[in-house]
């Protein structure tokens, strides 16, 4: 594999936390996703049954 | 943009949605949501309303909307990944409507698992990407291995896992995940592993009445569980 791959590679380990980042970045909402608020609005009444 | 104009509604710029081109389609299943269909079948053909019941504010559809846009670009991810060998993904919401309860999705071709045995007589095989050709049952178990794995390695917690929420495509073949109101991110391995594995007990209930091989079905879904990368990984070692 070359470099370039390697770098393909890396740029594709974006992981469920990271890609909340970027996709709050787009639309510049700030998403806390292990704990289900968008700009500070909590939404863990929408989660009655998920224990933390 | 922010919360306060995503409440707003948003719809992708690029896109150009006429509602008169939608016509509403009775879910086969009994469900929180009314679909709409276009019948022109363009990129956007599939709107969801919820009712009054839910949470008035309706910034629960703005997260689902959100965890829309996230899974669907990390699914994408994974598919790269997986090198195209296997589709797996979640439909890409292209608008929220807050005010009216409804979210624009991609519309996601094929069959939902829990009535498949019912849509499916028919078909017995599936020709993977690499040209292989399989029993259906075994390609499902092999995507719904991958999709547990995934789940998994991310945290990812539908909360609401189930054969209704699956679309499987036989053509393409492609997984689709979809109904996200209640994902987020739990870190708590076993809970998220406990969906995944009911899912796929109800999966082997429906293959066992198709007369398919259970054990051989265990072994597929044990090898779409395998052949999902860790995040971990040395890509360099994982090359050889």
């Amino acid at each position: 594999m070359n470099l370039e791959g390697i770098l393909f590679q890396k740029k594709a380990s974006v992981g469920y936390v990271e890609m909340a980042r970027k996709v709050g970045e787009e639309f510049d909402v700030n998403i806390q996703i292990t704990k289900g608020i968008v700009d500070g609005y909590d939404l863990s009444l929408a989660h009655p049954k998920v224990k933390d | 943009m922010s919360l306060d104009k995503l409440m707003r509604g948003y719809v992708n710029p690029d896109l150009d949605i006429d509602m008169r081109a939608f016509n509403v389609m009775k879910s086969p299943v009994p469900c929180s949501s009314d679909v709409w269909i276009s019948p022109s079948q363009s990129n956007i053909i599939k709107k969801t309303k919820m009712p009054g019941k839910r949470p008035q504010n309706g910034v629960k559809m703005v997260w689902e909307f959100l965890q829309y846009r996230i899974l669907h670009e990390l699914f994408k991810e994974y598919g790269e990944r997986l090198r195209d060998q296997f589709r797996i993904e979640v439909p890409s919401a292209v608008g929220v409507q807050p005010r009216d309860w409804t979210i624009y999705t991609e519309f996601a071709p094929g069959f939902i698992l829990s009535l498949f045995d019912e849509h499916a007589k028919d078909v017995s095989e599936v020709k993977h990407l690499n040209e292989i050709t399989s029993p259906l049952e075994s390609s499902i178990a092999i995507h719904l291995g991958i999709i547990s794995r995934i789940k998994e390695l991310e945290g990812i917690y539908h909360h609401d896992y189930s054969l209704s929420h699956l679309i499987f495509d036989p053509n393409t073949p492609t997984l689709n995940m979809f109904d996200l109101e209640n994902t987020r991110y739990l870190n708590d391995k076993e809970l998220v592993a406990a969906e995944s594995r009911k899912v796929y007990g109800r999966w082997l209930r429906i293959a066992r009445n198709r007369g398919a091989d259970l054990r051989k079905l265990g072994c597929c879904y044990e090898f779409g569980r395998d052949i999902v990368p860790k995040k971990s990984q040395c890509w360099l070692c994982r090359d050889g």
